[in-house]
């Protein structure tokens, strides 16, 4: 790797990869999209590193979404997902329904919605969201307090009903 | 102006706000005590939305689970602390969930929500500035004066750190009862009340058992967003997980007074300072040198701590700085 992309790369891949694992829940297929994601950096330098990276790689997740296998899997990682931490079995438990829960509600929002609250979570500016989504920066504010709500909505919603996967 | 709509709301709280565009909003504010209960809703959605993000870490690599510590990324760097286990904060406030609230589980305070800055500081997080860095600023000052008496309670958001004591937010709420009373509406009353409006739910959260003594822990640790929901009895301390580390956590987790001259050794010869800033104080915590400086939305840090012979610094701001202001002061970073 050229001395640019080992510095694009220690700057931005465990971002991506932490907003790709979220999402898509796969933390294989996270690794894969990133490292493809970065493959074509080096054939294409971008200018704009940030939103150029997290474009492709939300494209590449895209692209691949369409495929029903992708289902299946998704269903498995819900009970995987078990943090490593020393907690009772109890907490262990709850740690992991509230993770379940979290997901489902990410899950129910629309995908522009989805995108742009995992983007703001790695610390991209409204401008470089609406650089990554393709969105006009003025809607942003708006868009992220309507995913906001909806993800808090939902996650409270999902409580009662306490199923693990759709 | 008109009353502000959500759009606007988030983007106050996101810092994403022109600095020149911000007196009329906080005007506006002053004058709006509905805007302000939105405010402040808002916020504490935000806050929440946040905290569920939060939960979904990337799961440790196989390979030797040491966490990575580098450098962080927005809000991230707390995720590599797997191994912190279970840190319940005692600050000996009493605090469990409140049944008034709705779905009150999720309403972690995010005073007590405390995250390390170790060594990785965050790289760069260009979040906000204060807007106000002229004669308005002396009554944010006093707003902010007294240093914490006890370890302040620190709250990272994206990279972003407020520092709020209960002294502190304490002192906020009471200035904003005076300045309503009082009716003023100026620029400077305005962005007071801008920066106490969001601190006002986490004043009426905390300012209950604000009789009980002041927090007890000494060294906050540990980012509680792991443990997710408030069920949260912040009445003790328990420290389960790798024992060493939690002992390594609490030797850095608290800022500690430094004079100027061991600041510039510390730091091999040269302090970094804001050119036009006044100081309000510096600290060191762990490998790293702080100068703090007051402004209307909070502290200003600016980071700086040596790396392989090299400084390297980091400017972290409140929330809803906006985050023209801070590239300003970036540039005005001179040793």
């Amino acid at each position: 790797m050229t001395g640019v992309m080992a510095e694009l790369f220690a700057e931005y891949h465990e971002s991506l990869v932490r907003m790709l694992y979220r999402r898509t829940g796969d933390r294989d297929r996270a690794e894969e999209i990133a490292q493809e994601t970065f493959a074509r950096a080096v054939v294409a330098p971008p200018r704009n590193p940030r939103p150029w990276l997290f474009a492709v790689a939300l494209n590449l997740v895209r692209e691949e979404g369409r495929k029903a296998v992708r289902q299946d899997r998704r269903l498995i990682l819900y009970r995987a997902e078990q943090p490593e931490a020393a907690e009772s079995a109890d907490e262990t438990m709850d740690r992991g329904d509230r993770i379940a829960r979290v997901r489902s509600a990410l899950d129910s929002l629309t995908e522009r919605d989805r995108e742009a609250l995992l983007l703001k979570a790695e610390g991209f500016s409204y401008d470089e969201i609406a650089a990554t989504l393709g969105l006009a920066r003025g809607a942003i504010g708006t868009t992220l307090s309507r995913a906001r709500r909806r993800l808090v909505e939902a996650y409270r919603a999902g409580e009662d009903t306490q199923h693990v996967a759709s | 102006m008109s009353h502000l709509d959500d759009g606007m709301i988030h983007a106050l709280l996101d810092g994403e706000i022109p600095s020149a565009e911000l007196p009329p909003i906080q005007a506006h504010l002053g004058a709006c005590a509905e805007c302000r209960a939105r405010l402040a809703e808002e916020q504490e959605l935000l806050e929440t939305s946040d905290r569920l993000i939060d939960l979904i870490e990337v799961p440790a690599a196989s390979s030797g689970g040491a966490p990575k510590g580098t450098a962080m990324v927005g809000r991230t760097w707390p995720r590599n602390l797997a191994w912190a286990a279970t840190l319940v904060l005692a600050v000996g406030l009493g605090y469990s969930a409140r049944g008034s609230m709705p779905a009150g589980q999720f309403r972690v305070p995010s005073a007590p929500e405390t995250v390390l800055a170790g060594a990785p500081e965050p790289a760069a997080s260009a979040e906000t500035a204060p807007a106000l860095l002229d004669a308005p600023q002396d009554a944010a000052k006093m707003q902010q004066s007294s240093p914490p008496p006890a370890a302040p309670l620190r709250t990272e958001r994206r990279g972003a750190v407020v520092l709020r004591d209960k002294a502190g937010q304490t002192a906020t709420r009471e200035r904003r009862v005076a300045k309503d009373s009082a009716g003023a509406a100026g620029a400077a009353g305005a962005a007071n009340l801008a920066a106490a409006a969001p601190q006002a739910r986490k004043v009426d959260s905390i300012a209950r058992p604000a009789a009980a003594p002041s927090p007890t822990v000494g060294q906050l640790t540990a980012p509680p967003r792991r443990l997710g929901d408030t069920q949260l009895r912040l009445d003790e301390v328990v420290v389960s997980g790798v024992a060493e580390r939690a002992a390594k956590l609490s030797s850095v987790a608290t800022p500690v007074p430094i004079t100027f001259p061991d600041a510039v050794r510390k730091l091999g010869g040269s302090l970094r300072l804001i050119e036009g800033l006044l100081p309000e104080r510096l600290e060191t915590m762990g490998n790293a040198v702080r100068v703090v400086y007051l402004t209307g939305f909070g502290e200003l840090v600016l980071s700086q701590q040596l790396d392989d012979g090299k400084v390297r610094y980091t400017l972290i701001a409140p929330r809803g700085f906006p985050s023209d202001s801070l590239e300003k002061l970036r540039a005005r970073v001179r040793e």
